[in-house]
C-alpha cells in the first residue's frame, strides 16, 4: 500500500505528523511507565491468553522492547514507505502469532487514551490540544487499518490451507463396493498432499484389500506435469499392492493439458466421469469373482 | 550375514511354489534363493510362483534389481511369478524412487495370486 | 537440541541393515508414525547402500532432534570416495532405460522431510536427511 495512497484515504496531514512529532517530545522521556500501564491493560484484557502469548520472561522482555521502537518510530512522524513496510511487519508478526484483531485495536486505543491522558506531561497549549488530539487518533486509526489488513490476509491464506487440509481429513476413502474404493481429490495436489492421500490410500488398500481404486480428481484445479507425476505415483504404488487405479473426472481442458503438455501417463487408466470409472471398476471385480 | 537352508524357504502348495521372505534382505539371501529356486523348478517345474512379502519391511533399489534377477531366472525357465502381500511402506518407497515396475505381477493376497496361478 | 547421537560404519552389506535397525530406533523415539519410520529407513538404505557400490566405506550418523514441539530425526551419511561429477545431473529425474540404476537422489530426496547434498569429485559426498514425526 502505497504512503501517499494511505495518507490521502485517512486526510492525514502534514500538520498534523507535526503535531505528533511535538507530543512524542513530551511524552517519549516517560516510555516506561507506558509501557507498564499499556501491559497491564493487556493482561486485563486478554486474561489467561496472556499466558499463551508471552509465556516466559524473555518473550515478554523481547515483545516489549519491540513496543518501545515501534512508539519511538511513530513519534517521528515520517509516513514513508519504509514506515508502511514496518507496520505491515508488525501486522504479520501479530497474524503468525495468532492475536485477534480486536486486541489489538483496543490496545491500540488505550496506548492513545494514555499518551494523551495519565503519561502526558503537559506543555501543548490549549487552543492546539483538540487537532493533537486528533492528529495521534488519525494517525493510530491509520496504522491499525494497515496491520489489521495485514492480518486479514494472512489470515485468509491460514484459513485457505486449512479448509484444504480439512478436505483432506474429512473426506474419508469410501469403499463403493467389495474391494473397490474411492477418493475425491479437491483443489490443489501438491507434493505434501499426495504423499498423504498415498500413504491414507495404502494403507486403505491393504486393509480392505482392494482391487480397484477411484481417484477423481474433477475437483483438482490444475493438472500440470507435477500433478500428473503424483497421480502417476499413486497408481504405481497402489499396483505393487495389487491394486488397480483409475483417475476419473478427467475434464476436458485437463485432457488438452495433458496432451499439450506430452505428458507421458502410459497404463494409467482415466475416464471423464466417476459413472464410467465405477463401470469398469465393477467389471474388473466382476471378473475376478467369475473365476 | 547369516544364509544357508534356514532362510530361504520353499513351500510347495498343489501346482504352485510359495516363497516367504523374510526381511532383512541382501545379497546373500537372494544369490541363495536363486540357486535353490532355480534347482526347485527343474526338478519339480511348477506352475508358478507366489512371493509373500508380508515379512519384507525395508527395501531398496539394489535389494528390488537383484529380486527382479532372481524373477528372470525363473522367467527364463518357464515360470512365472506373482507378487503378493507387498506392505504400503515398500510400496511407497519403491514408487518414490522410481522403481521400473512394468515386468511384475502384483496382487494384495496370497490368495488371489495362487488364483491367477492356477 | 540433540538427545541422542549415534555413527554406523559403513563398509559391508550387513552394516546396511544395522543403518535401518538404527532408523528405527531413533524413529520410534522421536514418535515416527510407520509411514515416515519406512520412508526414512528406504532413503537411509538406498544411500547406505551406494556407499558400499561406489565409496567402499563412509558411516552413517543419527541424531534426535527436537524444535519446538517437533521431534525428528535426521541422518547424515557420508563418505570419502570419488564423489558426484555432475551433482545437476544427478538429482534430475530421468527415466532409467534399463542400464546403470543411478544413484537414487531424486527419490531418496522425495522420500523426506529435509534433504541436503554436498559432493566434491575426489573427495567424498555428503548427504543430510531429516524425517519428522
Amino acid at each position: 500500500m502505497p504512503a501517499q495512497h494511505l495518507q490521502r484515504m485517512f486526510g492525514t496531514t502534514e500538520d498534523d505528523l507535526r503535531r505528533v512529532r511535538r507530543l512524542g517530545e513530551l511524552v517519549l522521556p516517560h516510555m516506561d511507565r507506558f509501557i507498564e500501564r499499556l501491559y497491564v491493560f493487556m493482561r486485563d484484557i486478554l486474561g489467561e491468553d496472556f499466558e499463551v502469548h508471552f509465556p516466559d520472561e524473555t518473550t515478554l522482555v523481547r515483545a516489549q522492547m519491540a513496543a518501545r521502537r515501534g512508539w519511538m518510530e511513530f513519534f517521528r512522524g515520517q509516513w514513508d514507505q519504509n514506515y508502511v513496510k514496518s507496520r505491515e511487519r508488525i501486522g504479520e508478526v501479530h497474524a503468525q502469532l495468532q492475536v485477534e484483531p480486536r486486541h489489538y485495536l483496543a490496545t491500540m486505543n488505550r496506548a492513545v487514551d494514555l499518551w494523551t491522558g495519565e503519561i502526558y506531561p503537559g506543555g501543548i497549549e490549549d487552543a492546539e490540544w483538540p487537532a493533537t488530539l486528533a492528529a495521534m487518533r488519525r494517525l493510530v486509526t491509520m496504522e491499525g487499518a494497515l496491520v489489521v489488513d495485514v492480518y486479514a490476509r494472512r489470515t485468509g491464506e491460514v484459513i485457505a490451507q486449512q479448509s484444504r487440509a480439512l478436505i483432506d481429513m474429512s473426506t474419508p476413502i469410501a469403499a463403493l463396493w467389495d474391494g473397490i474404493l474411492m477418493l475425491p481429490i479437491v483443489g490443489i495436489l501438491d507434493s505434501r498432499r499426495a504423499q498423504d492421500i498415498m500413504q491414507r490410500m495404502l494403507e486403505q488398500v491393504a486393509e480392505k484389500e482392494a482391487v480397484v481404486f477411484i481417484l477423481d480428481i474433477s475437483g483438482v484445479a490444475v493438472v500440470d506435469t507435477a500433478v500428473a507425476n503424483h497421480l502417476i505415483r499413486m497408481t504405481k504404488a497402489a499396483r505393487l499392492m495389487g491394486c488397480e487405479t483409475i483417475v476419473s473426472g478427467v475434464s476436458p481442458s485437463v485432457a488438452r493439458t495433458i496432451v499439450e503438455l506430452g505428458i507421458e501417463i502410459g497404463d494409467m487408466r482415466t475416464t471423464g466421469n466417476l459413472r464410467d470409472a465405477l463401470r469398469g471398476a465393477l467389471s474388473r471385480v466382476g471378473v475376478e469373482s467369475k473365476r | 550375514m547369516k544364509s544357508g537352508p534356514d532362510r530361504v524357504l520353499l513351500q510347495t502348495i498343489g501346482p504352485v511354489l510359495l516363497v516367504p521372505l523374510q526381511g532383512p534382505v541382501d545379497r546373500a539371501l537372494f544369490e541363495e534363493l536363486r540357486d535353490r529356486l532355480l534347482d526347485h523348478l527343474a526338478r519339480h517345474g511348477p506352475r508358478g510362483i507366489v512371493i509373500d512379502m508380508s515379512g519384507v519391511e525395508v527395501m531398496d533399489r539394489h535389494d528390488f534389481e537383484q529380486l527382479r534377477g532372481v524373477v528372470d531366472c525363473a522367467t527364463l525357465m518357464g515360470v512365472p511369478t506373482i507378487f503378493a502381500c507387498i506392505r504400503p511402506g515398500i510400496a511407497a518407497g519403491l514408487t518414490m524412487l522410481d522403481i521400473d515396475d512394468r515386468w511384475l505381477t502384483a496382487t494384495r493376497t496370497v490368495e488371489k495370486a495362487m488364483a491367477r496361478l492356477s | 537440541m540433540t538427545t541422542d547421537t549415534r555413527r554406523v560404519m559403513i563398509h559391508r552389506e550387513p552394516d546396511v541393515a544395522t543403518a535401518v535397525m538404527a532408523v528405527r530406533e531413533f524413529a520410534k523415539q522421536a514418535g515416527l508414525g510407520v509411514p515416515a519410520l519406512s520412508a526414512l529407513a528406504t532413503a537411509v538404505s538406498e544411500l547406505a547402500t551406494n556407499i558400499i557400490k561406489y565409496a567402499e566405506r563412509g558411516q552413517a550418523t543419527f541424531r534426535s532432534l527436537q524444535r519446538g514441539y517437533r521431534r525428528g530425526v535426521e541422518v547424515i551419511v557420508e563418505d570419502r570416495g570419488p564423489g558426484i561429477e555432475d551433482l545437476q545431473t544427478a538429482m534430475k529425474d530421468h527415466v532409467s532405460t534399463g542400464g546403470s540404476l543411478g544413484l537414487g537422489l531424486p527419490g531418496s530426496k522425495r522420500l523426506v522431510d529435509e534433504f541436503e547434498i554436498s559432493s566434491v569429485p575426489g573427495r567424498g559426498t555428503r548427504i543430510r536427511l531429516v524425517k519428522w514425526a
